[in-house]
């Protein structure tokens, strides 16, 4: 292209450019704005992601009024920024086209040589709404929204601490999405915030449009069943986690913000733990715990027990397990698994499934495969109940993705169980042990505080001491693990 | 790097392994009413072992007994080395056999013994290539469901308890020192826990010995409660005595049989012990060919443990008969024999060096 | 191969194992569960006679409604052979189900095999790892094969309502003692010591009758199983019997803790009075190189039962104390000495000498010849709803 005169024609040919780079979409608006006689100030923004009253109130009045502020702009500031209007054109466009396509105002004023981009963002979507995923009875209601802008608020809303650092990057070459990393300098461990920063950086990846895009990027193992990540939509959780020293990333355009590191016995906690009394939480917290072992080994113990080792099964259960089995078609082992894969097909369809249905789905799937199942000889009572037994189980569990992994396990843990009893089911529960022991979560070991030991910690792993007896300050043994190093 | 206190619950539940499914009866049958003497006797002499263990490590520290044996005899450390690779897979071989017959007699009479080792050396294979911190971790986390458990319910068991099963005491004290291989099984055997040493951050020494000590007194005190309980006529002649105890407790009507819960600690233990001794001969094989990958190595020891399983003894008897003649001069060989000379030689050669260096 | 491509050779090499076979495995429904075994020896001929009795899962508590009422709840299955081990392989002739022992409640042996040994049978069941021998063992009076097919009212299952009455007698009436079972008779016959086992027996019938006759039957008294008296078992073998009121001596003397009533002569009447062991301690001492064994008894008894005599003043009950001592300690001399001139050491005074004085040089000599001196100590602990007997005076004196 060759080299333009300065004056006029650079605004409208910007103007025509851009409208052309875009392929001239309906949203994108651009208008000529005349404050005195000879200047023309182009404004260029793409109507569908900017706030329209700031605009109308703000730019174009102040503009046709000539009192929009002239003096030079600070460069490092975010909402009103100036280019130098000097620079290679090709520089100036792309630097414009950008500006646009992240809701950004273009003001080219062609005869006085500035050109200015002014933030007026304002995408449509959710307002600030209760978490989905993780509800509370006691504690805030507040979830993130798919704004990170609103996500950023909510966290500065609960933390009024200069040391909070929010860092911005943009992850994907293809859809630019803004990733932010957010931690407490005066908390977090150096090398925390090193690792997660690198991490960060090394992603190659032509898109991000939700926060597990970049889990799978930056966990440290990735053939595990296990999050290594925690996700939360909660804010107050969030805040909580940053003030234990983590680092939480946070993606544009997603409520899950990602905090790290994450240990195994945080995956029990609810935020509601540190909202209910401390005995009342502990309770809770042991029935999470019993929930899990029965979520996992429940149905396989019962094959275990019912084909294997039956003089394990006191007498009179025996024999009634016995004679509700009379006539009964499958083995025992596979009449669970396909119960828990029916259970499963039920839950996956009740979740995508259109509102209006549900009734008639959990109909089905209460009558006709429990009742109706018993009833005709095809399946006994006792595998029903074991199969609901695991299925409410796993709801118990406050993280979701932790929820997912639990029934993986379990289907692994059955065939075990088919296939040698107690003994598959033992050799099954040590490989899984070792791989937890194993597991590290950005150089933290998954089983701190249990594996390696640390008894200081434990007041708020099996039990959730009362606040005034946990030592003040402490920050958890993940965290201080870190800084050591 | 693994602590001091995993480095002490490896060394009980390596010394308690195997110990408590298979010698129980054959101590008792020999010490009758006072066989609790014979573990804490016997302990008493692991734990001076240990002692020469120890100080041959220190004369080099940071070296396994292998590397040790290269530094002393140069390339004729390498034999040495293998001589103890095949030691370690011999007593692997061995712990392997004990849970498959243990598992054949008592719940799954049917099922191949192959399968049991093989399932036993892929979770332990798996768990050797994730290195020395997840041995010691996994230990750590898995000690406490066994000792609550065990000790609960051999406690319960107590209902049973009769003293004048225990009387008259202190017959023929001299009787119990003649059970020599308890010695060698299990105490001489936690030479492979040397394979672990220099990986123990600080404090090992003591971790063992307290750590022998404790096994030799948990040994003891199990001996002596199955003594209690099942009368020395009956615990010296049923093959798994502990497991008989527990068959025979019942808690009201409801849980009659508790036995399996017993079944799952003890089996644990034995893989603690196999576990160890994957590592020690895994890291031997490390040490003196220093491969770049893990997995084939683990793999053909795999092999060559569930073989050695199949084949190392044709019959129960014959397993009795050669733990009770070889056993004490075998280990021996391993544990207090090559140790010495080869502390031996390197005092001499240190001697000599730094004469010449004097001169 | 790349990395994945071996683990995934390792994970299809897994799924091949998984899929093959399952070697252990067995359906809850492809089990007999046996309740109750019988052993019988035909002195004659040496045959062995295995009697199994299967529980009727159908009958037993099921989600589909009503259990089956016409159907029998055990089955008795019988198979004979040279041995045991003949006789169990034999089974499968007449079984259709796998043997299960391990839920086994009882053991019943009659009683010619009994009084030929029954050492064959316990080294048998022990050498069964799945056979479990914490579970009584019992002498069949008359025929084994009478009683393994009798049925009993109100608790379906023989062995339930045999193991159950056992329980009860303990409890209520101590003619049963608590060491019973397999492992005790063979732990007692391997210390050279005696142990006395409960006998059952059948009572009279009318008839061959099925389990919906019998439990249509008001009179339960007939056509069901009886467990009664004790059969004395010295080196394997059954040497003789005891009667009921002597079997709650035996378990009085050997330190048995529980109650019973026992009726005492008093004051040219009879009293009944309910007593609760409380604590028994022996004692050996030496007089001129004799042993003497020192047995010392305390009672407590309650007066629920005594509807003859009611002690009013502390010196009336201090009496009657004084009169129980005695009379009990004359009692229990009585059964001693009777037991002692048959040869059977029910005490165990031999096993009391091994153990206090292991160098005896004859110790079958020195417990024939110790002296066992018995004290008894009864204190009054409960009395029953009335502070004096109705003595038709209407409370005048």
């Amino acid at each position: 292209m060759g080299r333009r005169t300065k004056g006029r024609s650079i605004g409208s040919d910007l103007a025509g450019d851009i409208q052309t780079m875009l392929g001239s979409p309906p949203d994108l608006v651009c208008r000529s704005l005349i404050p005195d006689g000879d200047r023309i100030v182009q404004c260029i923004y793409l109507d569908s992601l900017v706030d329209k009253r700031t605009i109308d109130e703000f730019i174009v009045s102040s503009v046709q009024q000539n009192t929009f502020a002239e003096g030079p702009a600070a460069s490092g500031n975010q909402y009103i920024q100036e280019l130098p209007f000097t620079a290679p054109y090709e520089t100036l466009r792309q630097q414009v086209l950008q500006a646009v396509i992240t809701g950004k105002c273009v003001l080219i004023d062609a005869v006085r040589e500035r050109l200015w981009l002014i933030d007026t963002y304002n995408a449509p979507g959710r307002q600030v709404d209760e978490p989905r995923t993780e509800p509370t009875i006691r504690g805030p209601y507040e979830g993130f929204t798919e704004n990170i802008r609103i996500n950023i608020g909510l966290i500065r809303k609960r933390i009024a601490n200069p040391s909070l650092r929010f860092e911005q990057m943009t992850i994907g070459s293809q859809s630019g999405s803004t990733v932010m990393m957010v931690y407490m300098e005066n908390l977090a461990p150096e090398t925390l915030v090193r690792e997660v920063r690198s991490r960060l950086a090394a992603i190659r990846t032509d898109s991000v449009l939700e926060s597990s895009y970049v889990e799978e990027y930056i966990e440290d193992r990735i053939l595990t069943p296990f999050p290594t990540l925690l996700n939360t939509e909660r804010p107050d959780k969030t805040a909580a986690h940053l003030l234990e020293g983590k680092v939480a990333v946070m993606v544009n355009g997603t409520p899950f913000v990602l905090i790290a590191p994450l240990t195994f016995h945080e995956l029990f906690n609810s935020a509601e733990d540190y909202y209910q009394r401390a005995d009342i939480a502990t309770f809770i917290r042991w029935i999470r715990l019993i929930s899990f072992f029965a979520a996992v080994f429940a149905p396989s113990l019962f094959v275990a027990a019912t084909t294997f080792h039956q003089e394990l099964i006191p007498t009179e259960l025996l024999i009634s397990l016995s004679a509700q089995r009379e006539g009964v078609p499958l083995p025992a082992f596979l009449e669970v698994l396909l119960m828990e894969i029916v259970f499963e097909i039920i839950r996956e369809a009740g979740l995508r499934m259109p509102r209006a249905v549900g009734q008639a789905l959990s109909i089905v799937g209460a009558i006709v495969l429990g009742q109706a199942a018993v009833e005709a000889g095809l399946i006994s009572a006792a595998v029903v109940i074991v199969v609901a037994v695991t299925g409410i189980t796993n709801f118990v569990v406050p993280v979701y993705s932790f929820g997912m992994s639990q029934r993986l396990l379990r289907f692994t843990f059955i065939l075990l169980a088919g296939f040698m009893g107690l003994f598959g089911v033992l050799c099954g529960a040590l490989f899984l042990l070792a791989h937890l022991v194993s597991l590290k979560s950005f150089g933290v070991p998954y089983l701190t505080p249990l594996a390696p030991a640390n008894k200081d910690d434990w007041r708020d792993v099996l039990i959730r001491a009362p606040r005034p007896s946990m030592k003040p300050n402490l920050l958890p043994a993940s965290i201080r693990r870190l800084k050591r190093k | 790097m693994i602590s001091r206190a995993q480095f002490y619950l490896l060394t009980v539940n390596f010394t308690l392994g195997t110990t408590l499914f298979v010698t129980i009866n054959e101590i008792i049958q020999r010490g009758k009413r006072d066989a609790w003497l014979m573990p804490l006797w016997a302990g008493a002499y692991g734990m001076l072992a240990a002692l020469l263990w120890i100080l041959l490590l220190r004369s080099s520290p940071g070296k396994s007994p292998v590397q040790i044996a290269r530094e002393a005899w140069g390339p004729a450390g390498v034999i040495v080395g293998i001589l103890y690779l095949l030691w370690f897979c011999m007593i692997g071989a061995w712990a392997l056999r004990n849970v498959s017959d243990f598992m054949n007699v008592t719940i799954m009479p049917r099922t191949p013994p192959s399968m049991f080792h093989v399932m036993f050396l892929l979770v332990a294979s798996y768990t050797v290539v994730q290195g020395t911190e997840t041995i010691g971790r996994l230990n750590g986390i898995v000690t406490p469901f066994l000792v609550f458990p065990f000790w609960t319910i051999l406690m319960l068991a107590t209902v049973d308890w009769d003293w004048e099963r225990l009387l008259p005491a202190f017959q023929n004290p001299w009787e119990i020192f003649r059970f020599t291989s308890l010695m060698g099984f299990p105490f001489m055997e936690t030479f492979a826990l040397m394979m672990l040493y220099p990986k123990v951050r600080s404090g090992a020494a003591g971790a063992l010995l307290l750590g022998l000590a404790s096994a030799a007194m948990s040994i003891s005190l199990v001996v002596f409660m199955v003594t209690g309980l099942l009368g020395p006529e009956r615990a010296g002649r049923i093959n798994y005595p502990i497991y008989t105890v527990v068959q025979e407790v019942e808690f009201g009507k409801i849980i009659v049989n508790i036995h399996s819960v017993l079944i799952v600690i003890l089996i644990t233990l034995i893989f603690i012990k196999l576990l160890v001794l994957l590592y020690a001969a895994f890291e031997t094989i490390r040490e003196l060919s220093r491969p770049a990958a893990r997995w084939p190595h683990l793999v053909a020891l795999s092999i060559l443990l569930s073989a050695a399983a199949v084949v190392i003894y044709e019959n129960p008897i014959q397993n009795r008969i050669l733990s009770n003649k070889i056993t004490f001069a075998y280990d021996s060989f391993y544990t207090i024999l090559i140790p010495s000379l080869m502390l031996l030689s390197l005092r001499i050669r240190r001697a000599i060096q730094s004469r010449g260096r004097r001169s | 191969m790349s990395r994945r491509q071996r683990a995934a050779a390792a994970v299809l090499a897994l799924c091949a194992a998984l899929l093959t076979s399952c070697w252990d495995k067995v359906e809850i429904n492809e089990l007999s569960l046996v309740s109750l075994a019988g052993l019988d020896r035909d002195p004659e001929s040496g045959i062995y006679t295995v009697y199994l009795q299967v529980i009727n899962p159908a009958t037993g508590a099921s989600a589909q409604g009503a259990p089956g009422g016409e159907q029998a709840p055990v089955y008795t299955y019988t198979a004979s052979g040279k041995s045991p081990g003949e006789a169990q392989a034999s089974f499968y002739n007449v079984l259709p189900r796998r043997m299960f022992l391990h839920h086994a409640k009882a053991v019943l042996i009659s009683e010619r095999a009994a009084r030929q040994g029954m050492r064959d049978f316990l080294n048998f069941s022990e050498l069964q790892p799945d056979a479990r021998t914490s579970i009584p063992l019992l002498v069949v009076d008359g025929s084994i094969a009478e009683v393994m097919r009798t049925f009993t009212p109100l608790e379906r299952n023989p062995a339930d309502s045999i193991v159950s009455r056992l329980d009860l007698m303990y409890d209520f009436t101590l003619k049963a003692g608590r060491r019973i079972e397999l492992r005790d008779v063979i732990e007692r016959v391997e210390r050279e010591e005696m142990v006395v086992i409960p006998i059952v027996a059948a009572t009279s019938k009318t008839g061959h009758l099925n389990s919906f006759d019998v439990n249509a039957e008001i009179d339960a008294n007939r056509n069901q199983l009886r467990v009664s008296g004790g059969a004395v078992i010295r080196d394997y073998r059954m040497v003789g019997r005891l009667n009921e009121g002597d079997l709650v001596l035996y378990h009085v003397l050997t330190g048995e803790k529980g109650r019973f009533v026992r009726r005492f002569p008093f004051r040219g009447e009879h009293i009944t009075v309910i007593m609760k062991t409380k604590r028994m301690e022996r004692r050996l001492d030496w007089q001129d190189g004799k042993p003497v064994v020192r047995i010392r008894l305390q009672f407590e008894f309650s007066t629920i039962a005594m509807k003859e005599y009611f002690p009013q003043t502390l010196d009336e009950l201090k009496k009657l104390e004084q009169h129980l001592n005695q009379v009990f300690a004359e009692e229990l001399k009585t059964f001693v000495d009777k037991t002692r001139r048959k040869g059977w050491d029910l005490l165990r005074i031999r096993s009391l000498l091994h153990r206090k004085a292991p160098n005896l040089p004859d110790p079958d000599q020195a417990a024939s010849e110790a002296e066992i001196k018995i004290e008894v100590e009864t204190r009054l602990r409960g009395m029953g709803n009335l502070g004096g007997l109705y003595d038709g005076a209407g409370g005048e004196p």
